[in-house]
């Protein structure tokens, strides 16, 4: 990414304790151009998980900014903030408990189109006075066949659900898409299914991604550009292509020799 | 099943057993010293019914295991890696329930144990680590309580005798002993239960380790953590590993011979640098390819064609996916056929150039 970037989002010195002993992110800074994706790496309790709460605004930070737009995602409120909310969507790590098991894929699939009526997605244009079209659109927008609409979670693999999960994530064609361990709960073959998938959409859609794992692979292969974490901190921030380079930060080479032979 | 019943007993002289039985100071392999293997597995077959009219769900499977040797299991999920593992305990779930071949231990038909050997056998010389590590342990009693009554029930020791053994195996794992035994199982992050469930199980010197997915909840530098670990201890105490997982990456690094699954069968085993080199088996080939490389990363990501999970119900179980299968794969059970010495495959075409799986699309991006 070069300096001209004209950036989604800006976040400068993010700082946020849980309570006296737990300061989950301290002056935390980064800044995602559009349809940039940018990983993020750390190991558990790292603050990875507590940076994407606080963009989705489920936590306020106690100092620091977010930017989403040119506009103050910390300080919205109210009607202004729901209406935020859409350009910020998340992918969880556990499909399962992403979708609710008594909806069907139809109602989940369209649920955030219904939460608001009058976004309308550039890919849905056309066919936005059909929900059921929509959501057969956006079940093949993520390899599904349109006829399991009609089927309930439980009826689904992980990678499926997933991929349920993934079409709820881009039906609103948020600018930021969260993809938090998105495939940590899949088996091997399953996850590189699923990680071409959310590369092609992404290259489809132009979102920008902030790519939160623990598995410095996944995040070589999506990212653009790489941030480490530890321990609430901002190791280092890098171009992915710079992984393996000599310079790079002792922590950051640890964590990569973990998954070298 | 609880903590208790698959924890192991030992003596006290910890390394003293083992160090007797392998330190030869040749190079000979146990199999050459005539030692019998710790785990040897003809020929399992496992249904979900007594009277195999069920689903099969394990066919056919041999596996050895010698005195401080690892061995791993992979596989997708659903490939019968666990239930596998569950029948050399005994502990198959009802109704699941063997439906031909045997399980030696120590040279022994485990068929021909009554419950209570069978009992004296888990908490004595098999303990196993699971993923769930959580659910080993009692909530609500301290971690040093539990331990310490594991010892003394297995041991018979007096308090302090045993007091110190779980201090020497906390201290083993790297854990802060004092603080662990008197925490809650809850007070301790999920690496650090991992590695009280570890000491616990090796803390009584095991022959065998079952280690199903030891490391799938932890995060990498953690897991790696814990797989060093386990490796060191077993060099140390000639205990045998088998290492169950679904990543190839700590597989191949730790293991010293691999047995793939898939569809309840091991469709190739061999020793692990021998299968990185030279698998035979399309789906061997496919998972070995599917390895990410930091330094040179693909436009996309080769994965396994077909659904994960398909099994096909006659001839090969990887016939519904494979990209060059032939006619008879779909009618003709595949045999296990030597390939080389100590590598065997079940494939119909394992003498024959399989060429290109179909990864030629792949492209680059430097
Ligand atoms: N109690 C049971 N009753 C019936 N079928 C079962 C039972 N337990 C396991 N199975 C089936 O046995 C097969 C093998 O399961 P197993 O748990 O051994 O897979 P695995 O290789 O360990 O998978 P994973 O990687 O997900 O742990 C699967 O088809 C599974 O659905
Ligand atoms: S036996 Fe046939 S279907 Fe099975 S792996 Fe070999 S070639 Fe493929
Ligand atoms: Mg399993």
């Amino acid at each position: 990414m070069t300096a001209q970037t004209n950036h989604l989002l800006t976040v400068s010195n993010l700082s946020m304790r849980y309570n006296k002993h737990v300061q989950a992110l301290s002056g935390v800074s980064f800044q995602i151009g559009t349809g940039e994706c940018l990983g993020v790496v750390g190991q558990s309790g790292s603050g990875k998980s507590t940076l994407a709460r606080l963009l989705l605004r489920l936590d306020q930070p106690d100092e620091g900014e977010m930017m989403l737009l040119g506009q103050p995602l910390h300080k919205l409120k109210g009607e202004a903030l729901r209406q935020w909310r859409r350009h910020v969507q998340i992918v969880f790590q556990d499909p399962a408990a992403a979708l609710n098991p008594r909806l069907s894929i139809y109602q989940s699939v369209m649920e955030p189109l219904n939460n608001y009526p009058q976004v309308t997605p550039v890919f849905l244009r056309d066919i936005r006075h059909s929900p059921r079209e929509m959501a057969e659109r956006l079940l093949s927008m993520v390899g599904l066949p349109p006829e399991w609409l009609n089927r309930k979670p439980h009826q689904l693999s992980g990678g499926q659900k997933q991929r349920v999960a993934i079409a709820r994530g881009i039906s609103l064609q948020p600018d930021l898409l969260i993809c938090d361990e998105p495939t940590a709960s899949l088996d091997v073959s399953v996850q590189a299914q699923i990680l071409n998938l959310l590369k092609d959409l992404q290259e489809q859609l132009g979102m920008s991604y902030l790519f939160i794992s623990h598995d410095i692979a996944a995040v070589r292969f999506m990212s653009n550009r790489i941030l480490v974490m530890k321990e609430g901190q901002l190791v280092e921030q890098f171009d992915a292509d710079q992984l393996l380079a000599a310079e790079r930060h002792p922590y950051t080479q640890q964590l990569v020799q973990a998954v070298t032979a | 099943m609880g903590f208790d019943g698959m924890l192991t007993s030992g003596k006290m002289g910890m390394n003293k057993r083992k160090s007797e039985r392998t330190s030869t100071g040749t190079k000979t392999t146990p199999a050459e010293r005539n030692i019998p293997p710790v785990l040897q597995i003809d020929d399992l077959s496992i249904h979900t019914r007594a009277d195999s009219s069920g689903k099969r769900l394990v066919r056919n499977l041999n596996l050895t295991i010698q005195p401080g040797e690892m061995v791993a299991l992979i596989g997708e999920s659903g490939s019968g890696k666990s239930v596998t593992a569950s029948a050399v305990t005994g502990l198959l779930p009802a109704p699941l329930s063997m439906s031909g071949g045997r399980i030696l231990f120590q040279g022994r038909d485990t068929a021909t144990l009554t419950s209570p050997e069978r009992r004296a056998m888990l908490g004595k010389e098999i303990s196993v680590v699971f993923q769930d590590y959580a659910g080993s342990f009692t909530p609500f009693i301290k971690i040093g309580k539990q331990l310490i009554e594991m010892i003394r029930r297995h041991m018979g020791w007096n308090k302090t005798t045993a007091r110190v053994l779980a201090t020497q195996a906390l201290e083993q794992v790297e854990l802060a002993a004092e603080r662990v035994m008197d925490s809650y199982l809850f007070q301790l992050s999920g690496g650090q239960q991992q590695r009280v469930a570890i000491a616990a199980a090796l803390m009584l010197e095991p022959d065998l380790l079952i280690a199903d997915e030891p490391t799938t909840a932890l995060d990498t530098l953690t897991g790696e953590t814990i797989l060093q670990l386990i490796d060191s201890l077993r060099h140390k105490t000639k205990c045998a590993v088998l290492f169950i997982s679904h990543d190839l990456h700590h597989v191949i690094k730790r293991a010293d011979r691999i047995a793939v699954m898939y569809g309840g069968e091991i469709v190739e085993s061999g020793p692990t640098d021998v299968l990185v080199r030279e698998a035979r088996h399309p789906y061997t080939r496919f998972l070995l390819q599917s390895r990410m490389d930091l330094a040179d990363v693909p436009a996309r990501l080769q994965s396994i064609p077909g659904e994960p999970g398909a099994v096909s119900a006659c001839g090969c179980p990887f016939a519904l996916r494979c990209p060059v299968r032939i006619a008879r794969c779909d009618s003709e059970a595949v045999p296990e056929m030597m390939v080389s010495d100590g590598h065997t495959a079940r494939c119909h075409l394992i003498g024959e150039a399989q060429g290109d799986l179909g990864a030629a699309e792949i492209t680059r991006t430097s």
